[in-house]
């Protein structure tokens, strides 16, 4: 691994276990009845999609070890006692990056905001399909709680790390994107 | 044959979007560093200076033209082990450049990356560590240090490499003026006992302790020689420098002393220099010695009537260190700071009152630590006071009955390195995002923007449209500036702004901080030059350890200069030489502001001694209360 | 009233300094027996295996000379929490659904078999928190970043980072609390251009746009972090090829040998589940199965 990929993977970690972390949890957005949308795939993604699925890897390991310790010594709800179990908080986080770079480097010459949406997308959906799976098999959950969670829940996280993936690569690469092409004033 | 050979390089940074033109760094530079040397390399942003700095290792290869390093070229990859392990570099962020859990380890890894055996990593590292003076540091967490620690920490780590150079890109820019000069001392030893030192700046005074200055402007070498050569060429200017104090002040009197004050680098040079040349001149005449001439105030006359913009009333604040130690701490013992005990915290505002009258302008001063920044904070109602009271026009603040938002809007607050802010794609979006949260729209949106973005010398038309991360480190700055000023605050509170800012920014800045003032706007900004204070404020604030010790007009605290020092606070050289020369009986007794002030007294010093030297006092005044420095550098 | 000040209790590694041979344990053995006590506290499904678990983990600790105050703080934290997982579980999954019968109101049945279950998850919980808890206590932040790769090493040979996972773990430990600060300083600055990031009542896109202007500038900036920071890794001669050598060595003793065999016999032991019979009688003691 070349120093640039170390620095990445490093940085993004940080990047991921930060958001994360109690007591403020900053990488929550508030939705509905108390839940929240949690944004501590987009490092991962982004780590990821910049460079390559090793370093995306192994940012998902770090925040997946990350939530585990912080589940278990500064819980923060019920649901944290599921996280303690490394093959729900860790073991879905190894794939995030993998997945979110497969749909990068298939599209990227296409076209490449599309790339970073699918992408994010893509990287968000694998979290929240395998941590939620995982608590299906382990019995923690209801499957039909399971499908409403993932669609309630799941698919805005989904959209929100994927509108946070494009708009720091794109900022980070100086690719523009979207339909405007400058400010919004008159 | 010379150890750095640089022939006639040239390098092109790609431009930020495929339709602009690659951006020339370097258009034809040649440098040779022989061994032993102690070379600064100047030059305004933007002039190439960096991107040199990086291909002495081989970080970046030149489009044309070759470097060489004790004879290998840096165009042969493996090579590039060797020429480092030659040439050591440190960069301009001292965060950035840590890897080790601990001080050691950091120092360690180039070692370990040479694959130096062991035994003998611990050797080298107790070595650098030692040459430093981080001695003893070894198990600490990085965290623990303090800026400049970890510059010498870096510096550590390229010394443990055995480097024949080291290069530094801008390595002090960031760092408070003790830690400057800790740095400095450091590279002047370090060049004593052999270290081929490379040292890139923007500053004059630090560029001054070299050997042999080369001067950079456009991607050029624009000038080289010695510092007494360099300094003595008046193009500095044009180059986006600017001459040491000392210097600036003896050419300026030039035509009064004929060149008899040759070349003086430093203040106390030019003192002594000063005092022959009116020995000579005016052998017999003495100034009128005694009450120094009572100047009125400078600035904008306060009405003492109406409530003070913003008044903090014993205000106190204490933190959680957001730096986990490394060590247990050991109990301490409780700690009554205003009223709020905790003894895990650590105070840092006691009891602070502070009236800020509209319209006036003031520096806040005061060593890296003594809680500056968190008081700037208070000032916009960012942090609400854990004992104690703020008052806006006469109103309390009260936090859940307060409307912050507005007060925020109104008391507008710039952060150091306001760039790192920015999330808009295009710029129009960045700076309108104020006030559009504000509620503006439509054509008064548009206006306020173009507004903002000119007044910070970003063309509106061609800036508006331009993507955000695509541009500049300073222009960057500078939308980040004017996403503040889009609020049209009435007051402007300034953390730091010129740290680290070359001479030309500083002054662009300074300007638009004068314009500002000229329109009504009150200034609180805080700093660590004292020379910005004499050159725009009104009032000089003296924040050490949490408590305000000084709350003086301008000159009145300049002429405190002995307690200043006592705080590490410097005033600028020029105060202590005229006060020395007043003494002396030479000047006339009383307390410059700026560096042309003092032009002034000494001209007329030189000219007609025994008169009150100075000008008319109504010249003086209105010469006094403008408070720029004209025609500046 | 403070909005903005940043209380970083980034408590990840709650050291406990000291000398027990639990302290002095290699890193990898360390991360061996972390992981294989995981493992096993995962696989075993009987009270029994669980009982004995919680009363070995309080051993340990109390021999380590850590106070047993630091583990039974982070269970009492999490305990309420856990109480209400216990309950959603045992109400909604259907197989537990056995044994004495209990009585019930409205659509809520209580029965043996939920009992059952319910004591075992709190232990088994109980028991991840307490072993986390112990590990953390023992092991120093850089022994952290080298047992990762401890671990590791052996499989480098065939393309895994090992020695750069210790740095990368390194570097992620440095930074994390830059970010705290980084972070709380992004935030004031637009909450001092008058954002409040409050979110009531707004849509998808409008809430995720919100806040970017705080998530936006925080990456950018870890980009530029990484950027500036691997530029200075090259500037120190860091160069891809293997065989760096190190500062720090951690010599393997046979202690750790014997602690790495305890660690597998341990999962062995959960796998093959010898309890059997009492775990038996302690569920018959539920109600009938079936």
């Amino acid at each position: 691994m070349n120093a640039r990929k170390i620095a990445v993977a490093g940085v993004l970690s940080a990047v991921a276990i930060f958001l994360g972390a109690p007591p403020l949890h900053p990488g929550f957005i508030p939705w509905f009845a108390g839940a929240s949308l949690t944004i501590m795939a987009a490092p991962v993604i982004i780590g990821a999609v910049l460079e390559g699925p090793v370093v995306g890897t192994i940012i998902g390991f770090l925040f997946g070890v990350s939530s585990l310790v912080e589940a278990a010594m500064a819980p923060a709800g019920p649901t944290d006692a599921w996280f303690t179990n490394p093959l729900i908080s860790v073991l879905p986080r190894l794939f995030i990056g993998l997945f979110a770079w497969l749909i990068y480097r298939a599209l990227e010459k296409r076209n490449l905001p599309t790339a970073l949406v699918l992408a994010g997308l893509g990287g968000s959906l694998t979290n929240t399909v395998l941590v939620l799976g995982m608590l299906g098999l382990y019995g923690y959950l209801h499957w039909g709680l399971i499908v409403t969670i993932a669609a309630v829940n799941g698919a805005p996280e989904a959209v929100a790390n994927a509108v946070l993936t494009l708009a720091v690569v794109a900022a980070w690469k100086r690719v523009a994107y979207g339909r405007k092409k400058g400010a919004q004033l008159e | 044959m010379p150890f750095i050979d640089v022939r006639e390089i040239t390098y092109s940074y790609d431009g930020g979007s495929p339709a602009s033109a690659a951006l020339p760094a370097l258009r034809g530079v040649t440098l040779a560093v022989e061994r032993g040397e102690y070379i600064a390399v100047v030059g305004a942003n933007a002039s190439g200076k960096t991107t040199l700095a990086l291909h002495l290792n081989g970080l970046l290869l030149p489009a044309s033209g070759s470097v060489m390093v004790d004879g290998f070229d840096t165009r042969r990859a493996r090579d590039l082990p060797a020429i480092r392990q030659r040439v050591a570099m440190i960069f301009q962020k001292p965060e950035d450049q840590i890897v080790g859990a601990t001080v050691e380890e950091d120092a360690a890894f180039g070692p370990e990356n040479l694959k130096v055996p062991n035994e003998e990593i611990r050797s080298r590292v107790d070595r650098a560590l030692a040459q430093v003076g981080l001695v003893g540091l070894g198990l600490r967490s990085p965290h623990e240090l303090s800026a400049g620690q970890k510059q010498r920490l870096a510096i550590a780590g390229a010394l443990a490499l055995r480097p024949e150079a080291i290069v530094l890109d801008e390595a002090t820019s960031m760092l408070d003026p003790g830690g400057k000069r800790e740095l400095l001392t450091l590279l002047s030893e370090l060049n004593r006992s052999g270290t081929t030192i490379v040292h890139i700046t923007h500053r004059m005074d630090e560029a001054a302790r070299a050997g042999r200055i080369l001067v950079l402007s456009a991607g050029r070498v624009a000038a080289e020689g010695s510092p007494s050569r360099i300094f003595a060429s008046a193009d500095l200017t044009s180059f986006g420098l600017r001459r040491p104090g000392a210097l600036e002040l003896s050419a300026r009197l030039a035509r009064h002393t004929g060149g008899a004050l040759g070349e003086p680098l430093d203040y106390p040079t030019l003192e002594s220099a000063l005092l022959s040349v009116l020995e000579r001149l005016h052998p017999y005449a003495r100034a009128a010695s005694s009450a120094p001439i009572e100047r009125s105030p400078s600035g904008t006359a306060a009405s003492a009537a109406k409530a003070p913009l913003i008044r903090l009333s014993g205000v106190s604040h204490s933190y959680h260190s957001a730096k986990a130690p490394t060590r247990p701490r050991k109990p301490r013992r409780d700690r009554k700071v205003g009223g709020v005990t905790d003894n895990r915290a650590i105070p840092s505002l006691r009891s602070i009152s502070l009236e800020v009258r509209s319209g006036e302008t003031i520096a806040l001063i005061g060593p890296t630590g003594s809680g500056k920044s968190t008081l700037l904070q208070h000032l916009n109602c960012l942090f609400l006071p854990q004992a104690g009271r703020i008052e806006v026009d006469g109103t309390p603040v009260i936090p859940s009955v307060a409307d912050l938002p507005s007060i925020r809007r109104r008391i507008g607050l710039v952060f150091q390195r306001p760039e790192e802010q920015l999330f808009a794609q295009y710029v129009g979006d960045e700076v309108a995002y104020g006030p559009r949260l504000a509620g503006l729209g439509g054509k008064a949106l548009t206006e306020r923007v173009r507004w903002a973005m000119e007044a910070v010398g970003l063309p509106f038309a061609s800036y508006k449209d331009r993507l955000t991360f695509a541009l500049s480190g300073g222009e960057q700055r500078k939308v980040g500036l004017a996403g503040v000023l889009a609020l049209r605050p009435q007051a402007l509170v300034l953390d730091e702004p010129t740290a680290g800012l070359d001479p030309a920014s500083r002054e662009e800045l300074l300007a638009l901080l004068q314009r500002l003032k000229e329109e009504g706007t009150t200034i609180i900004l805080s700093t660590h030059d004292l020379e910005e204070a004499g050159r725009i404020a009104d009032r000089v604030v003296a924040l050490v350890d949490g408590q305000i010790r000084l709350d003086l007009p301008t000159r009145e605290a300049f002429a405190r200069a002995r307690e200043l020092e006592g705080w590490s606070l410097e005033v600028p050289g020029f105060v202590g030489m005229l006060e020395s020369l007043a003494r002396a009986g030479r000047v006339q007794a009383g307390v410059p502001l700026t560096l042309e002030e003092a032009a002034e007294r000494l001209a007329a010093a030189l000219i007609r001694p025994d008169r009150a030297a100075g000008p008319a006092p109504d010249e003086a005044a209105s010469a006094g209360a403008k408070g720029v420095d004209r025609g500046a550098v | 009233m403070e909005q903005f000040d940043v209380t970083s209790t980034l408590q990840f590694a709650r050291y406990v300094p000291g000398d027990s041979p639990f302290h002095r344990l290699h890193p990898g053995a360390k991360a061996l027996l972390l992981l294989f006590g995981l493992a096993a506290l995962i696989i075993v499904h009987g009270t029994a295996g669980l009982v004995l678990a919680l009363a070995l983990i309080l051993v340990v600790t109390l021999a380590a000379g850590v106070p047993l105050a630091v583990p039974l703080s982070s269970l009492a934290r999490a305990l309420p929490w856990l109480l209400v997982i216990v309950v959603v579980q045992i109400l909604t999954v259907p197989s537990a659904r056995w044994g004495a019968d209990y009585g019930g109101w409205w659509i809520f049945t209580l029965r043996g078999g939920q009992l059952y279950t319910a004591v075992t998850s709190l232990l088994r919980f109980a028991d991840l928190i307490l072993f986390l808890g112990l590990g953390s206590a023992v092991t120093r932040v850089d022994e952290l970043a080298y047992a990762g790769e401890a671990l590791t090493s052996p499989f480098a040979r065939f393309g895994l980072p090992s020695r750069e996972l210790s740095l990368i773990i390194t570097i992620a430990l440095y930074f994390t609390p830059l970010f705290s600060e980084e972070a709380a300083r992004i935030r004031k600055s637009q909450a001092a251009r008058g954002a409040d990031f409050s979110t009531k009542g707004l849509g998808l896109l409008r809430r995720v746009r919100a806040y970017l202007p705080l998530f936006v500038p925080l990456l950018v900036l870890a980009l530029h972090h990484a950027e500036n920071l691997a530029r200075a890794m090259e500037a120190r001669c860091y160069t891809v090829k293997m065989g760096r050598t190190r500062l720090h060595t951690y010599p393997v003793r046979s202690l750790d040998v014997v602690a790495g065999g305890m660690a597998a016999a341990i999962v062995a032991l959960a796998i093959l589940h010898p309890a059997h019979g009492w775990d038996q009688t302690v569920q018959a003691l539920f109600g009938p199965r079936g």
